[in-house]
């Protein structure tokens, strides 16, 4: 793979970042399991819940795409699936990461 | 005995075989040490939460979208099979955050004696339950069950 040195760093980078924006998730988990849609829609639309889901979102998708681009590299052998793949990957964490960032910014239209 | 594997000239003009090069013992032949279950898990966790933060945006998004696709996903996380899924995210998270940890602390040089990698090896299994156990107890706790 390209740019692997890049691809280590970007790695380590978004996993410190991920340790205290996990650590804060869980906790607004804690207090948003049950919410009503109200609830949670009022809470991502204040600045401290959007922006910490926000970018626990970029980070975590950008975390995800790299991990499992490394996983594709281990494990398939044939150059045109594993390009194939590394594509399909890539898509799936920017669409989701899009609809995700549209959810959390549709919360502070909405409210 | 005979090499089952197909020869073949290996590049860089040495004559040697493909056949020739030395065998890698075969998983099934290791002795399971707590090292290698946790770097195992590490990669099996990360692979299982690509799939579980589907569920997230679409908890978002089902948010964004309506009454009716919210209330949709949140009674899919309320049951039992959707809080299955939810216990084991928890614990998975949890694991792949406290052995990424030690494997940032063994970037930076730390811990990479035998002892020490076998002691935080068991750390992040403990550990990990703990968080799980502690961050279930908090979501009953504030929430009551079923909720």
């Amino acid at each position: 793979m390209k740019g692997g040195t890049t691809h280590f760093h970007m790695q380590r980078l978004t996993a410190l970042l991920m340790i205290p924006l996990v650590i804060i998730f869980i906790f607004n988990l804690i207090s948003h399991a049950g919410d009503t849609r109200a609830e949670l829609l009022e809470w991502l639309a204040t600045p401290f819940g959007g922006i910490s889901v926000a970018l626990l979102i970029v980070t975590g998708f950008y975390h995800m795409r790299l991990g499992l681009d490394d996983v594709i590299d281990d494990y398939i052998q044939t150059p045109s699936t594993r390009t194939t793949l590394h594509y399909v990957n890539a898509g799936t964490a920017l669409v989701l990461g899009g609809i995700s960032i549209w959810s959390i910014i549709f919360a502070g239209l909405y409210v | 005995m005979a090499n089952p594997r197909p020869t073949s000239p290996l590049p860089g003009g040495s004559g040697l075989q493909r056949a020739d090069l030395p065998i890698a013992p075969h998983l099934q032949i290791w002795r399971w040490t707590v090292t290698m279950a946790t770097s195992i898990l590490q990669r099996a966790t990360g692979i299982a939460m690509y799939g579980g933060t589907i569920l997230l945006s679409l908890w978002l998004a089902s948010a964004a979208w309506s009454d009716g696709a919210y209330n949709a996903v949140q009674g899919f996380m309320g049951s039992w099979f959707g809080m299955l899924i939810l216990f084991g995210y928890t614990w998975a998270i949890s694991f792949h955050m406290l052995n990424g940890i030690k494997y940032l602390a063994a970037d930076s040089g730390a811990g990479l004696e035998k002892a020490a990698m076998n002691r935080n090896a068991w750390l992040v299994f403990i550990g990990s339950a703990v968080l799980t156990v502690l961050i279930w107890a908090g979501v009953f706790l504030t929430k009551g069950a079923g909720s």
